[in-house]
Parts: C-alpha cells; structure tokens; sequence
C-alpha cells in the first residue's frame, strides 16, 4: 500500500473516521441536535477529499487506480461520491427532528447511517468483485439496522425482510461472481474484459458462452435487489411503510443511486465489447419495461403514502434502466454516452425529488401521526408553504415541466430511441402517462379535499429546510439540466474510453 | 490398471461419498421439524464440505470451514435453539414447500445445463501467464514454467532471491500443493481492501445490534410519522 492509494481511499478512510468520530461524539454532546449537525459539518471531510482528486491538487494526478487495482478514484466514482455525500447531508438534516424523539441511541443512528454510506462510497469505487460485494455488505446491514430502528411491529418486519432478502440477492450475486471468476481466472473488473477478448465466443450463445451469460443474470439479479427493480422488488413497499421514515428516504435514494453506479461500471468495464453491450441491453430493456409496469400498476390502488412511494420507485427504477438499456454501441445519433449519462442525470434529479417528497410528508405527518393519503386532505389551507413543496416534488415525479422529473425522463427516453430503443421509450411514456393517475390524487387530497380538521400544521426549520433545499434542486436541475449533465459527461469519459 | 487402486481413484471415491452425505445432511436440515436435530445435520454438512475443500488441495480453507462454521456457527446455533422452548414441536410445516422445491429444482437444473455447456478453459491450455496466474489464484510477479507447461508461481512475491525449496517442488509436480502462504500473501496485498473492509461490517453489526437490543423504556411514540 502506497501513499497514492490512501490518497484515492481518502473519502472512504474520512467517512469511517466521522462515523466512528460521531459514536464517540454521543458521549459527550447532550444536545443532539448540535450533534446531528456536528455530523453534517463533518461530511466537509470526505467532500474535501474528494475534490481534491477531481481536482488533482495533492497526490498524483494520473493514476487514478490503486490497491492492485482493487480500486478507483475516477471521475465516475467521485461523481457519486458527491451525490451521495449532498444526500446524506439532506437526510441527516431532515432527520434531527426524528433523532431527538428517540431519546437514546441517538449517535447510533447517525452513525448506522453514516458506515452505509460509507459503503456505498466504495461501491462506487470498487474495481474489483470480492471488494464490490463485501462493500454491498456494508451498504446493506446498517440499513437493515435502521429497518428496524422504530421496533414497532411494522418496523422489525421491515428490517427481517430487508435482511433476509438482502443475503438472498447477496448470495445470488455471489453466485455469478463465481461463475466469472471460474470461467476468466479474475474478479477484477478490467481483467476480465481482457480475458474475454482472449477466450473463444460461441456466436450462438448470448454472450459468447453459457457461462458468461448465467454469470451476468445472476449479477444483475443480485444487484437488481438494491437497485429496486422486478424480480427484486417485493420488499420495497414493505420496508418504506415499516421503517421510519427518514431511512426510507435514505434507502430510496442513496442506496438506489450506488447499486445503477456499480451496474453501469461492472457492465461498461467487464463488458464492456461491442457484441456484449448489445446482449445485456436487451437483458435491461426487459427488466426496465417490467418494471415500469409492474410499479406503476401496483401503485394505482394504494392508499397509503409510504407504500405509494414505495411503488412508485420500482417505477421510477424502470426509467432509469431505461437509460442502461440504451447502450453506446448501439446508439446511432447524438452523443453515444447519453444513455449512462441520463441514467445519472436521473438518478441526481430523482435523489431531490423524493427527498423533497419524503421530507414534506415526515414534515406533515409529524404533525397528523398519519401516513394515509387523506391525512393530506386540505393542506393547502393547513400549510400553505408544505404544500407547495409537496405538490412541486409530485409533478416532478409525476415528470411535468419545468421540474427535474420531466427533464430526466426526456433525457432517458431520447437515448431509447437513438439506440434502437422507440418500443421501451412508448412503454416509458404510456407508463408516465398512467402514473398521473395516483400522483395526482395526492395534489387533488392538497388542494381540493375539505380537511376533517382544519388546526395550522407548522413544520420543524431543519426538515423545512431539507425539503426546501430538495425543492430547490428540484427546480434548478429542471431549469438548468446541463449543470448535472455536463458534469455526468466527464465523468463518463474516463468509463467509457 | 485398476484405476480404484491409483491416487486419483481414492480421491475420487471420497469425493462421490462425501457429496452423497453432504447433500443427504443438507436435504435432512431443511426438512426435519425438530430443529435441534436439524443443527447437528447442519454441522454434518459443513463437516463434508471441508472434506471436499481437503480433496481439493485448499487445506486452509479446509480448516477454516471446520472451525469456523462447525466449531463456532454450529455452537451458536445449538445455543440459541437452547434458549428458544418448545424445541421437540418444531417449525411449522411451510406452506411453500413445493413452490420451494420447485424453484430449487429449476435452479439447480439451470446450473446444471450451464456447467456442462460451459467450454471451462484448462490451466493447459492457456498460453498467457497471467491467466494461468489468476485460475491457479497465484498473482505474484514472476511465473516460471515448469515442464508440463503449467506454470506456477516460484519466488513467492520476493523477485531478488532465487526460487525457494517448496516453490521449485511446486514446479515440478505442477499442484496448488501449499495454499496457505498465497491466501496469506494474497489478504495481505492484492485483496486487503474486502479484508478491511469486513472489519467495518463487523463494527456496523455491533452498533446495530446494539441499538435494535436497547430497553423498552423511553419509546419515540410509535407514530406513522418516523
């Protein structure tokens, strides 16, 4: 291990240190609010690492692989490196509220909360299959914890399946790791392309090879389970209905944004052939089109919000496969990256639009100790302000302009059919279409709904403000997308070359 | 030649007895109620697996199999089996048993048809070292070849001095014959990142545990709102 390498593990090797800093932190910070935003102060640290490498300003600037290749500190890994550290921030922020209200345990949570992300910053670094999978690990188990964190019957049921499930995927992900490194001798990322080249294709198979093409299912499926997409996603309402509702914020943003990072550098760096792109992007295609669907159907008949939101992110993880699925090589006209460049773009705007949307409603149901839809009844005259934010984060999802949401979906579903993809972008669009149905019977509940009881609903200021901060993401990146994308298009070039 | 009476023959009869028990003891876990019993068949199929990691040359992990998972996991399963009552009434019959099964079945059916179609490239047949490197899991600098045309991996990492005693024997009769100072080598170097990593899981573990195990007392009301 060189200096050069700790230098490319420093944001990792910094959010551990706040991790643990902040357990220490409990034992003498009685105000736990200040600790919460001791914590969102600390997150300086890891931001600061990472610009340093975007930036090359200490440490050599070339060599951006280290550790014998186990790992990467390119423009695509710091790319998330900086969504995810702005939406740990948020959902720190947002969750203050929540953390004084448990009374004990509290540098606990921030510090469960904080080791998955930490997780998740070397998932979207890692280069290499042992390291990819033991940083999933970490990911997933304090989220797990969190689950659970409420304990209400609800709550640990969340966390059980939430785990169980996990080492289910996780063994199934396991299973394809196996298999690719049985058949190419390596489990790192950029070997096995090599090696793949070197070994004879069977042109009749997907893939080149039986073995190779049962490896890539298992993977996807394995991690299809962290991205929220069919066949993985019969957990996801369940566990944002049952755990609190700031980890379900966490889970349906972060973790979805590390597991389409980690998908889109195995697929791109692994397999990244010409022949290869075009096999799995019709594995995506399906699993994007089923998606969609299955999210937006289910999603119709729910009542409550949580589920709803559940539902509605296997739906919205069927647009950002969209992007996945239209692959460089076969993209014929407008920039060939545009299709994993959408896919980030959406996966930023959608980071802001539901944390908006989860913050606004832990905001209100802090207030009402309700999660059903009609407990929004007539917040339009109860909190003006809430429901504004509310109903911004609901047409974004809903994907009307000029919000985030309709820009990111316009983005994927131009890259569809520039690669051959026109059936997936109908699909995509028919299914944006449906999903007014249920979003709008949320802006309907705001302002068209007589309230059963008509008191103020004032918001706490630190989830006010997250969701303000989130609305205003929301807005800006609609207005201005070539802010994220521009910074999504370098990242890539480094991928992609 | 009576094949049963060579080396190889023994190996491969140990290997067919131990799957057969093996998979009789895994089987026997997931379908006994009384779940007691159920531990000690555990046990017996991780016994057999180490067996197998034996007749595969990996010694090591052969070891670590038997203390870890029939040493420690089992003793941990027996006791929290212990602490639970009503052990002799067992599970309940599991009502998806045959959707179970089934799944099972085409899952193994798929590995199957996949395994056997697979054109499995030979250490022999490969003409680059570092391939040949990777399949024998052996990533060190140099290789050498040896007569057969396997190529094994002879100064252990350290490139000034000449090939060891054991590394030249390696050469010679071209086997994974001393597993253990590559996985050494290897946890040390090329795969310290998961390593570390693992003691960060083991942390989140303790910290999550620790907060689901908090007393009863002081509750955050149970509000739809978290």
């Amino acid at each position: 291990m060189t200096v050069q390498d700790l230098w490319l593990l420093s944001p990792e090797i910094a959010m551990t240190g706040v991790a643990i800093a902040i357990v220490f932190a409990d034992f003498f910070i009685s105000n736990k609010r200040t600790l919460a935003y001791l914590a969102v102060g600390l997150l300086a640290l890891p931001l600061l690492f990472s610009l340093n490498i975007w930036f090359g300003v200490v440490g050599d600037t070339t060599a951006t692989s280290g550790l014998f290749g186990s790992i990467v500190a390119d423009r695509f890994a710091l790319f998330f490196h900086f969504l995810l550290l702005g939406i740990t921030a948020t959902v720190i922020i947002g969750s203050v509220q929540y953390i004084e209200r448990l009374k004990e345990f509290e540098g606990e949570f921030i510090a469960l909360v904080l080791l998955s992300v930490t997780g998740m910053l070397l998932l979207v670094s890692a280069r290499e299959l042992i390291s990819i999978y033991v940083a999933l690990e970490l990911t997933a188990l304090p989220a797990a914890a969190l689950a659970a964190f409420r304990r209400d019957n609800l709550s640990v049921e969340a966390g059980l399946k939430f785990i169980i499930l996990s080492a289910v995927a996780s063994a199934v992900l396991l299973y394809g790791i196996v298999f690719i490194y049985g058949y190419t001798g390596t489990t790192n990322l950029a070997a096995i392309l090599v090696r793949l080249n070197d070994l004879p294709v069977d042109s009749s198979v997907p893939f080149g090879s039986y073995g190779v093409l049962f490896a890539v299912v298992m993977i996807v499926a394995g991690f299809a389970f962290k991205m929220a997409v069919v066949p993985w996603q019969m957990w996801v309402p369940d566990v944002y209905q049952g755990s609190p509702t700031p980890v379900a914020a966490f889970l349906s943003t972060a973790s979805k944004a590390s597991a389409f990072a980690v998908v889109i550098r195995i697929m791109y760096t692994s397999f990244g052939s010409v022949d290869l792109q075009q096999d799995w992007s019709a594995l995506f295609a399906v699993l994007a089109a089923a998606s969609m669907v299955f999210g937006n159907l289910l999603a119709l008949s729910q009542t409550n919000l949580k589920r709803l939101l559940g539902y509605s992110t296997i739906a919205h993880a069927g647009y950002m496969l969209v992007g996945v699925a239209a692959v460089a090589a076969n993209t014929s006209s407008g920039s060939a990256i545009a299709g994993p460049q959408g896919t980030m773009y959406y996966l930023a705007g959608y980071a802001f639009t539901n944390l908006a949307v989860f913050f606004a409603i832990i905001a209100i149901s802090n207030r009402t100790g309700s999660n059903e839809i009609s407990s929004l009844n007539g917040l339009g005259k109860r909190s003006p302000l809430l429901g504004v934010l509310l109903t911004v984060g609901v047409i974004s999802l809903l994907g009307i302009p000029p919000t985030v949401g309709f820009m990111s979906k316009a983005v994927v579903f131009s890259a569809a059919v520039n690669s051959g993809l026109l059936w997936l972008a109908v699909i995509g669009v028919v299914n944006s279409v449906v999903s007014a149905f249920y979003y709008l019977r949320i802006v309907r509940a705001i302002y068209f709904e007589e309230p059963k009881d008509d008191s103020r609903i004032t918001a706490d200021v630190p989830v006010l403000f997250a969701t303000s901060v989130a609305v205003v993401g929301v807005a800006l990146f609609g207005a201005v997308p070539w802010l994220i994308l521009r910074l999504a298009e370098k990242s890539l070039e480094l991928l992609l070359a | 030649m009576n094949d049963a009476f060579t080396a190889s023959g023994i190996v491969s009869a140990a290997f067919w007895l131990t799957s057969l028990l093996t998979i009789a003891a895994a089987i026997m876990v997931v379908t006994l109620h009384d779940i007691f019993k159920a531990a000690v068949f555990l046990a017996l199929s991780f016994v057999g697996v180490a067996v197998i990691f034996f007749l595969l040359n990996a010694e090591f992990v052969g070891v670590v199999q038997i203390l870890v998972y029939v040493g420690a996991v089992s003793i941990l399963i027996a006791f929290s089996i212990m602490m639970i009552s009503d052990v002799s009434h067992g599970s309940q019959p599991n009502r998806g048993r045959y959707v179970a099964v089934t799944v099972s079945a085409l899952v193994l059916a798929a590995i199957a048809v996949v395994a056997y179609n697979t054109n499995w490239t030979l250490n022999s047949s490969l003409e680059d070292p570092n391939a040949i490197a990777g399949l024998t899991g052996q990533f060190l600098e140099e290789e050498y070849a040896s007569g057969d045309g396997r190529i094994v991996d002879l100064y252990a990492g350290d490139t000034t001095t000449a090939p060891s005693e054991w590394a030249l024997q390696r050469a010679q009769t071209g086997v994974l014959a001393d597993s253990t100072p590559t996985i050494g080598g290897l946890l040390v170097r090329e795969f310290v990142l998961p390593f570390e990593t693992i003691g960060l899981v083991i942390v989140a573990s303790l910290i999550g545990g620790l907060a689901l195990m908090r007393g009863r007392r002081n509750e955050p009301e149970a509000r739809g709102g978290g």
